[in-house]
């Protein structure tokens, strides 16, 4: 048994934490909704978990997409399914996806990363403490030593500054 | 950078803040912008959840794992003739303990059409959010709704949306139901739905073709003239110097109806808009200022020049 066993805990772990955003983000991008995407992400890692004795640590990543490719395409092969049994049975309305204008392309994803990190050092930590670990005001103030009203100019002035980097889109 | 640019900014950060509401917002910029801000927030929604840390998520992924270890181990220990029984009781543990709740949310100027366990549909409007737990599915088919959603029931066990302002139970129908702070509407398209109120002791029954309006406190009754569809879903074909007999087509298509033609000029233009949502409506927009009468019989509809 090679030292990178993956049926181990620990080593299971580090997987998880390795891959399971660049996978969650390969999946959004693939279904246009987070939903779908962290459900199968999460059903991939599982799948990874019952099937460790097979698959070798240098293996993992490729194995890892291939699943969530397979599972993305099953998905949407059972979506074309349902689609023919409405269309059979006249239950036809249009589709009610995202509005056209509200779908995220990857490179909309990469203007607002490089938009953060085009921040300044104090925007930027206000939103991070925000909007990624969901932090409260209250608890933001506490932790920087500024008043909440400080956080919410900071803020404001953080979101400010991202649309203003992003530019047309 | 123009002044006007620095100003949407400014604005654009105070409105994700809540410090400015959505209707005072839609007062101060250009419909294109607005739709630029709602991208730019969807967009910044769904780069942060990518960048969630991932402790919750591993939590969740080691409960999964961990409940199935104990189906493994469970499995193991037990002799090949009293393995029914406890996987029975194993089985039946699990669900009673075990729950997935489901949250499908919309955001403004968004529809969701969301298929359930039992092939039951959901289309939520926008802002609006539908909670179920997928796992006790096929015993209990409860929904919680906040907001406004249609849905399309199949037939089978009690099926209830819970809302703040009080439950509606059904075992297949058709019903939109609305649900905004003090505002209560809800609409049968199809079938049969009872709806309890949480603010008085009444039930209310309600067939096909009929609403209930809760405002505040007041009780109103709705008549709904030949609707299969709330407006808010209610979809228009435009036709611009159509062919009549195209237009004729689309009926037949939208509403799964057949027409007789009597002597009638069929390459009449016909220029407007048709619902989908009613058929009596859309005969009357088409056939009525072409002096074209009709009949709806069983299996067809039959139309013909008015007399004059």
């Amino acid at each position: 048994m090679s030292i990178k066993d993956i049926c181990k805990d620990k080593v299971f772990e580090k997987v998880y934490f390795t891959y399971a955003k660049d996978l969650k983000r390969f999946l959004f991008l693939k279904f246009g909704d987070l939903e779908s995407a962290e459900d199968v992400m999460q059903e991939t890692f599982l799948k990874l978990w019952k099937n460790c004795h097979k698959v070798s640590f240098e293996k993992v990543k490729s194995y890892l997409f291939t699943l969530a490719n397979n599972a993305f395409l099953d998905i949407k092969k059972h979506e074309k399914v349902v689609r023919k049994h409405r269309e059979n049975n006249n239950l036809s309305h249009s589709t009610s996806e995202s509005p056209e204008y509200l779908m995220i392309e990857e490179e909309f994803l990469e203007k607002i990363e490089q938009a953060i990190a085009g921040l300044t050092d104090k925007q930027r930590e206000v939103f991070i403490l925000g909007k990624i670990e969901k932090k409260k005001y209250k608890e933001i103030a506490e932790e920087l030593g500024i008043s909440i009203k400080a956080v919410e100019k900071r803020m404001i002035n953080a979101l400010a500054n991202i649309r203003k980097q992003i530019g047309h889109f | 950078m123009n002044i006007m640019e620095e100003k949407y900014n400014i604005l654009f950060g105070e409105w994700m803040e809540g410090k400015i509401s959505d209707e005072e917002l839609k007062k101060l910029i250009s419909k294109e912008t607005y739709l630029s801000f709602l991208k730019l927030k969807k967009g910044l929604e769904v780069y942060t959840e990518l960048e969630q840390p991932l402790d919750k998520s591993w939590k969740k992924l080691k409960t999964g794992i961990q409940t199935n270890k104990n189906t493994k181990f469970i499995k193991l220990l037990v002799p090949i003739a009293s393995i029914a029984a406890i996987l029975l009781l194993f089985v039946s543990v699990n669900k009673f303990f075990s729950e997935k709740i489901v949250n499908i949310q919309t955001a403004s100027a968004q529809h969701k059409t969301y298929l359930l366990p039992d092939g039951s549909e959901v289309i939520l409007n926008e802002n609006s959010s539908i909670k179920f737990d997928k796992k006790q599915w096929t015993n209990k088919r409860v929904v919680e709704l906040e907001g406004e959603a249609f849905f399309k029931v199949k037939k089978g066990s009690d099926f209830v949306v819970k809302t703040s302002n009080g439950n509606i139970q059904t075992i297949g129908t058709r019903f939109d139901v609305k649900s905004i702070n003090n505002i209560f509407d809800v609409l049968c398209f199809e079938g049969k739905i009872k709806v309890k109120l949480n603010t008085y002791k009444k039930t209310f029954v309600l067939s096909s073709g009929n609403g209930i309006r809760l405002n505040n406190k007041e009780i109103e009754r709705i008549k709904l003239e030949n609707q299969t569809l709330p407006d808010w879903l209610n979809l228009m074909d435009t036709f611009e110097q159509e062919p009549l007999s195209n237009v004729l087509k689309e009926i037949e298509k939208i509403y799964d109806v057949k027409f007789k033609i009597n002597n009638i000029d069929l390459n009449r233009k016909f220029t407007g808009k048709i619902p989908h949502n009613n058929l009596e409506k859309s005969l009357q927009i088409v056939l009525k200022p072409m002096e074209i009468d009709y009949q709806i019989k069983k299996d067809s509809i039959i139309i013909f020049n008015s007399s004059k």
